[in-house]
């Protein structure tokens, strides 16, 4: 087609869209991208950079990054995960960049979306994202894959701690006097346990929180050899030092003792979510409060407002749907102010420790015979001990 | 030979209206005005009432203490239950140790996996990245309805900034908390199928459209439906009465009035969790605004008495007054985006037509063979309908019709399988098979293809053409590659292999995609920078889709649309109104939707054309429903027009865009 035969009216108009951006939507300038999401707002023009050259997923990411306390404690545990997953860590001089080289073999790269033996660069905050690199953020695909690599990684742990005491009087603080005499008799060796469970606590409501709880439970056995096992709870997570002590790949809590042990630890897990439950719901309670004035007000206006009219089927009936609206909604709110959790057992840390029962006897001075006997347990491992009840002499 | 152009040919640049609409004025009463609250019922109201006006209750200062009622009586298990596995099932039975740095890591890894709050949202590492562009305003606007509205929000965004992607990272972040598991999303019948597309491409979340009782057999957690079959008899009363944990209705101004069917069918849907989708949410009154948010939270605005008395202005049901006081209500349940304040850029798009006109014998050859359809079209029109074997050979006709708007390739090939067909007389196709014969003997002509080549001539930069049949594009591909032009074909018929094959080629190295409606969709093609209408589909959302796959985020060249119109065509009468009556290609994203919303049918534009061109039992008379059906359009528009003068009034009423306030930060 000649250019005689064919009427070019160019009247180059801008689209609405256009017309409203103004010279940023101009030809050759990149305002596409300019608009798409920036996690914070006016950063400036290295921030700009950064992200002009982000890739989508690290875009997608960024929009969850985190505080630097924070990233550095997500740098640590993304490097140590991937290294645990076969990756190699590269020494690098740049700080903000974690550079490690995924594994030759298995799916783990491809489930990352990279090559097998790829390079990754990471970084953890969108401050430092350059061409090339991954923003690592909560919620992030890689963060996922890690988590459901280590799933069944680290579930069963048993360790046992060193009998470092020994029971003697002066280990339990008595010395034998002019007045009476102490002993220690029918010493047994014997086995306790600290049971650490670890559980995943998901309470769903209008919003859903997650936490992860560490219960420990030590389980001893009776002080006096008639008694069976006895459990006590608390929340605490194990001192790190407990991870330095000697695996034991053969050794068992007797079945009967790890039952009582872990329905302890489940029974205090229960109590903690139902109290955690209740202070959720606490926390929704003025809001469903207010809710339901404001429905009860506002259905009670409505009815009457067709009360007062002429009596007609058309107004009966409406009356009749309004209470049944009325209902539907209540029910609605009464479902949304309830909560529902969940508790997943996670990990279990069980850490023996040796322990030593004895009956400690007093008797006083020119008496043949005891005037008081008491079992003890001692806990060799730190030199602990407890003392039953106070026996009849 | 190529056909020499004719001297009536020419590009017809089509421009943009310009915008109508009055600035914002200053709000009435939107300076800081004390506000008093309800102490039993948390009404927010003037400092002149003494007694709140909705429940009687005393009024004080805004700060003050609300003692609202009590809550019923929980049920039997306190609004609580705890699901638990028991540790002894987990960690009894027999198994190896770990070493325990892994349970180190383990433990690190359960904490890092423990979910944030909605102030980071999951949704955002899960969409499909190749196909979605986010906006800070969109993620801003679901943090603020999940975190702060609970849920429960209207989404007034003006056309165009993703209303629809704002709905989808809520419904992605319920899900992937685990806090909703069924979804109803209702919407005009014309949406489903794109809602379907956009939820599938850009949010892996696959959904099922509803239209018949089978569809909802196995009870499938994710469920499009359209507001007709909501308050239908069909599917309605399963629909209704399923709960839902996320109800989405979009546009939503089809719930304006209370009194309405579909008004009454979303009300009965029980759900958790609801989002209203409108870019307008009232057209002729205020109330209509009430009534949408009293199926969000019924009472916020009181009852229909109240509101009117307190919020309306006496003399004009579109005007509000208290507007201080409103505004602070619709606060919590709205959230409104204006184009200007979100920056959302797009470069310059320009369209035109480029008006052809076909050689002699080509002309000839469409006469005569429109002439044949329309005559066995109308002989069989009075009992038209899908279910029957003359409504299946209508819908054949029509297709062939299109066909032979298309290319001579195209239009043989329909006629030649219809002239095979057992249920047609003998004379029919004979008569058919002769047409097919005809058809072949014009493929050197074909004025479209050559106008084609001459497009590409003129205007620089890769092109995407748009063809409905496979026979053209097959052919234009040869015929341009023949031209020594590198062409590829993308098509409903290649496996996502060949098309991530070929959309990789037309990227590095060819110039021209040709494709069809099945191929393009999902297509992301933003580096290209002219979209050709080869073939024009008589469903004006499918042309706004094309346009849509190269004038989207991440385009940063100017744009050009070309249509072709054959002189004398239906093809050229249907672009006449979808361009001048419609306006389809001035328009804003989004907006032809909302025009053909104002047609008040139930049926889609693609039904609507095919009906007029059934009823046309003359060219004339053709004509002349063609030109009322334009009149139905034009009016259709302007009342669109007319809706969009209340955004001024809406703008007023809703409070700032988050995203600037907030940055999309987490």
């Amino acid at each position: 087609m000649s250019g005689e035969e064919t009427q070019l009216e160019e009247a180059q108009l801008e689209a609405p869209e256009a017309a409203a951006e103004g010279e940023e939507g101009a030809a050759g300038e990149p305002s596409g991208e300019a608009a798409e999401e920036s996690p914070e707002a006016g950063a400036g023009d290295d921030e700009d950079l950064a992200w002009s050259v982000a890739t989508p997923e690290a875009r997608a990411a960024a929009a969850n990054a985190i505080d630097p306390e924070a990233a550095a404690e997500l740098r640590e545990f993304v490097r140590d995960a991937l290294v645990a997953l076969g990756a190699e860590v590269s020494e690098t001089d740049d700080e903000a960049v974690l550079e490690l080289r995924l594994p030759a073999e298995g799916d783990l790269p491809q489930r990352l979306g990279h090559a097998q033996g790829a390079e990754l660069r990471l970084v953890f905050s969108t401050a430092d994202l350059r061409q090339g690199h991954e923003l690592v953020a909560p919620g992030c695909h890689l963060l996922h894959v890690l988590e459901s690599d280590l799933e069944q990684a680290g579930r069963r742990v048993y360790v046992a701690a060193p009998g470092a005491e020994r029971l003697s009087l002066k280990a339990i603080g008595l010395r034998s006097g002019a007045r009476e005499r102490w002993t220690l008799s029918d010493r047994e060796a014997l086995e306790g346990y600290d049971l650490y469970l670890v559980a995943r606590l998901r309470y769903r409501a209008r919003e859903r929180h997650d936490e992860v709880a560490c219960v420990k439970v030590e389980l001893r056995p009776g002080i006096d050899p008639a008694h069976g096992w006895d459990a006590a709870t608390a929340f605490e997570d194990p001192d790190p030092a407990l991870f330095e002590l000697k695996p034991r790949a053969r050794k068992r809590v007797p079945a009967k003792a790890l039952k009582t042990a872990l329905q302890a630890g489940d029974e205090s897990l229960e109590r903690y979510a139902r109290d955690r439950s209740r202070e959720l719901q606490d926390g929704m309670r003025e809001t469903s409060r207010k809710d339901l004035s404001r429905l009860h007000a506002y259905y009670a206006g409505q009815i009457a407002e067709y009360m007062r009219r002429r009596k007609s089927d058309l107004n009966q009936l409406r009356v009749e749907e309004l209470e049944e609206e009325r209902e539907l909604r209540v029910r609605e709110l009464i479902a949304q102010a309830e909560v529902h959790a969940e508790i997943e057992p996670l990990q279990l840390l069980t850490v023996e420790r040796p322990l030593q029962r004895a009956r400690l006897s007093r008797t006083p001075a020119g008496e043949e015979e005891p005037s008081e006997v008491r079992w003890l347990l001692f806990d060799r491992a730190d030199g602990s001990y407890e003392l039953d009840e106070e026996a009849p002499a | 030979m190529p056909t020499a152009p004719q001297p009536g040919e020419r590009f017809e640049w089509l421009e943009a209206a310009a915008p109508t609409l009055p600035a914002p004025k200053a709000a009435e009463g939107a300076s800081a005005e004390p506000a008093w609250r309800c102490r039993q019922c948390g009404w927010l109201d003037s400092v002149d009432e003494a007694e709140c006006f909705r429940c009687g209750g005393h009024m004080g200062p805004e700060s003050a203490e609300v003692e609202p009622e009590d809550l019923p009586p929980r049920p039997e298990t306190g609004g609580i239950t705890v699901e638990q596995r028991a540790s002894f099932e987990v960690f009894g039975g027999g198994g190896v140790y770990d070493d325990p740095d892994m349970w180190q890591l383990r433990r690190r890894s359960a904490d890092h996996a423990c979910l944030p709050g909605f102030d980071t949202l999951l949704a955002l590492g899960q969409v499909n990245t190749e196909v979605f562009h986010r906006f800070a305003h969109q993620s801003a606007v679901a943090r603020r309805a999940l975190r702060e509205m609970g849920g429960a929000a209207l989404l007034a965004d003006e056309t165009g900034l993703g209303k629809t992607i704002e709905a989808g990272l809520v419904a992605k972040e319920l899900l992937l908390r685990g806090l909703a598991r069924t979804i109803l999303v209702v919407v005009p019948a014309s949406l489903g199928l794109q809602w379907h597309e956009e939820m599938q491409e850009k949010f892996g979340l696959e959904f099922v459209v509803a239209r018949e009782p089978a569809d909802l057999k196995d009870d499938p957690p994710l469920v499009i439906a359209s507001y007709a079959a909501l308050r239908g008899k069909r599917i309605g009363e399963q629909l209704r009465e399923r709960e839902v944990d996320l109800l989405i209705c979009d546009e939503a101004h089809h719930l304006k009035n209370r009194s309405t069917k579909q008004y009454k069918a979303v009300a009965r849907v029980r759900k958790r969790y609801v989002l209203l989708l409108s870019a307008t949410p009232f057209h002729n009154r205020l109330i209509e605004l009430k009534n949408l948010l009293d199926i969000l939270k019924p009472g916020l605005l009181g009852s229909t008495r109240a509101f009117n008395k307190q919020y309306v202005d006496e003399k004009d049901p579109r005007k509000p007054r208290n507007l201080h006081h409103l505004r602070a209500l619709l606060a919590e349940v709205m959230i409104r985006n204006r184009r200007g304040e979100v920056a959302v850029k797009l470069p310059e798009r320009r369209a035109a037509i480029y008006h052809i006109e076909l050689s002699d014998e080509e002309q000839e050859f469409y006469d005569e063979l429109s002439t044949f359809i329309a005559g066995e079209v109308r002989s069989r029109a009075a009992s038209f309908s899908h279910e029957t074997r003359h409504g299946s050979y209508v819908l054949t006709l029509i297709n062939l019709q299109r066909e032979l708007c298309s290319s001579p390739y195209a239009v043989a090939q329909g006629l030649e399988g219809l002239s095979h067909s057992d249920a047609l007389p003998f004379d029919v196709c004979e008569k058919l098979a002769e047409f097919a014969q005809r058809a072949m003997t014009l493929t050197q002509l074909w004025r479209k293809a050559q106008a084609v080549e001459e497009i590409l001539d003129q205007f620089e930069g890769k092109v995407v053409v748009f063809c409905e049949f496979r026979a053209t594009i097959r052919e234009l591909v040869a015929r341009l590659q023949a031209k020594g032009i590198n062409a590829i074909s993308f098509h409903g018929g290649h496996n996502p292999a060949e098309r991530a094959g070929r959309l990789k080629r037309f990227k590095d190295e060819a110039r021209v995609l040709v494709a069809s409606k099945a191929g393009s969709e999902g297509l992301n093609i933003q580096f290209c920078q002219n979209v050709v209408n080869f073939d024009l589909p008589w469903n004006p959302m499918i042309v706004e889709q094309r346009i849509g796959r190269v004038h989207r985020l991440g385009q940063t060249k100017p744009v050009t649309v070309l249509n072709l119109s054959v002189k004398g065509t239906i093809e050229a009468r249907i672009l006449e109104l979808l361009t001048h009556k419609l306006r389809l290609f001035t328009a804003v994203l989004g907006e032809v939707d909302l025009i053909l919303g104002a047609l008040h049918a139930e049926k889609s534009f693609e039904e609507l054309m095919r009906e007029v061109w059934l009823g046309g039992t003359s060219a004339e008379s053709l004509d002349q429903a063609l030109d009322q059906f334009g009149e139905q359009l034009e009016k259709a528009r302007e009342e669109y027009d007319d809706i969009k003068t209340n955004e001024v009034t809406l703008d007023a009423l809703a409070p700032r865009a988050p995203a600037l306030t907030e940055g999309g930060s987490a």
